[in-house]
């Protein structure tokens, strides 16, 4: 026990006091304050399902409390880029983070979307359908208005493809393997373990370390998009 | 006679697998070496877009509200002269000169634009400053980038046992590129 203080000290030693975490976005809208409720989160998120469904673009909302200590430019690059949001080699994202206590927004444009997404046109677009709300608090309106826009933009020019559709159906989930496949590594599974006399069920672990695909994977944005405060 | 045959054998494989183990981390540190030379290089290429379209949009608002500003003589000139020699530029220290004295030459034009109220409804005009924002944006982004790329280049040849190969094929320090310029939101 006499040990826990000197180690924590040195734990937090070496822990890098420069180094900021940002997030790695696992949904299209990420609410840190709460200030949405969860249907409206599904609204939003229907919005940009669309969009990706539709065109391969992965649009997202990120509400923080503030991006401290780094400024909200440099915070919604970062999480762009450790998202990597768009589809891989594509970059077609789009990230919006709004920051509650300093009052800011930031919009990120992947290099893929910078086409149809100049930042004249991002921050015309956030000046009539995101400020007035959020300077009434409203954050719901500010977002959803906004998303529908510029997700109406982006299927109306965007010529993006989606992610495959035709990916084949997997029995178990977590396994990629399709019917035929599964069968066939069943029936390996039964011939090894007669032959081994059941001693290979020491190891059946291994089956189960298959990583589900499919995600984000992208991210390369050159700070295109537009930003201010409301 | 035998032994001593098996003992040269040993020997032999055992000089000959270190030798190619020396010879393939030789040439994937070079190889990763030149790699990451070749990213500054590229990186930098980004700033130096990124900086020519802030130019050709200093210049475009310039031009476009000489009407209505009462700008000093001669400030369009300056601008292509600091263009000129910010493309002619080879030491980082030189192109940090010419920036920092461009970006102050902007800021000076942009706060007048701003502070003529004439123009404040000027569509044009304000889509432009939209644009040059976000050009300083990019800019951030593209110097930012670019930093990280020297910074790991630069740790890498310093480091043991690659500064060996770096001294060897003369891979020297890159510099950083660090100027003044800061994000600006429109």
């Amino acid at each position: 026990m006499r040990w826990a203080l000197p180690m924590a000290a040195v734990l937090l030693l070496l822990m890098d006091p420069a180094g900021a975490a940002y997030p790695k976005l696992e949904y299209y809208v990420t609410d840190q304050m709460d200030v949405l409720l969860l249907e409206e989160i599904y609204d939003i998120e229907s919005i940009c399902l669309e969009v990706e469904e539709g065109t391969g673009a992965q649009m997202a909302v990120l509400i923080v409390n503030s991006t401290y200590p780094d400024d909200i430019f440099t915070y919604t690059l970062k999480t762009f880029e450790e998202t990597e949001l768009g589809q891989k080699g594509k970059d077609d994202g789009l990230l919006l983070v709004i920051s509650v206590s300093t009052k800011e927004w930031r919009m990120e444009v992947g290099y893929g979307l910078e086409g149809v997404l100049p930042d004249i046109l991002v921050n015309s677009i956030a000046q009539e359908n995101l400020v007035p709300f959020l300077n009434e608090s409203d954050y719901y309106s500010g977002i959803y208005y906004t998303m529908e826009a510029l997700g109406a933009v982006i299927l109306e020019k965007y010529e993006g493809k989606p992610p495959k559709k035709d990916e084949p159906w997997h029995p178990i989930p977590c396994l990629p393997l399709l019917w035929w496949q599964l069968l066939i590594v069943i029936a390996i599974f039964v011939a090894v373990s007669v032959l081994t006399k059941g001693r290979i069920f020491l190891f059946p672990f291994w089956l189960f370390s298959g990583k589900g695909g499919g995600g984000f994977g992208g991210g390369r944005s050159g700070g295109g998009g537009a930003g201010g405060r409301f | 006679m035998k032994a001593a045959a098996i003992i040269g054998l040993v020997v032999f494989a055992i000089v000959s697998v270190v030798v190619l183990i020396c010879a393939s981390w030789t040439i994937s540190s070079y190889n990763d070496l030149v790699q990451k030379d070749e990213d500054i290089d590229g990186k930098w290429a980004q700033v130096e877009n990124q900086y020519q379209r802030k130019f050709d949009l200093i210049v475009q608002l310039v031009n476009l509200t000489d009407v209505y500003l009462d700008y000093e003589s001669g400030t369009l000139t300056a601008i292509t002269d600091l263009r000129t020699r910010w493309m002619d530029a080879e030491p980082t220290g030189e192109y940090e000169n010419a920036s920092e004295q461009f970006n102050a030459l902007a800021s000076s034009i942009i706060v007048q634009v701003e502070n003529y109220p004439d123009l404040k409804g000027n569509q044009v005009v304000q889509g432009l400053m939209v644009e040059i924002a976000g050009t300083e944006n990019r800019i951030t982004t593209e110097r930012m980038r670019y930093n990280d790329a020297v910074r790991s280049y630069n740790t890498k040849i310093k480091q043991f046992p690659t500064v060996i190969i770096a001294g060897m094929f003369g891979f020297d320090e890159r510099e950083y590129f660090g100027s003044t310029a800061s994000p600006n939101q429109p």
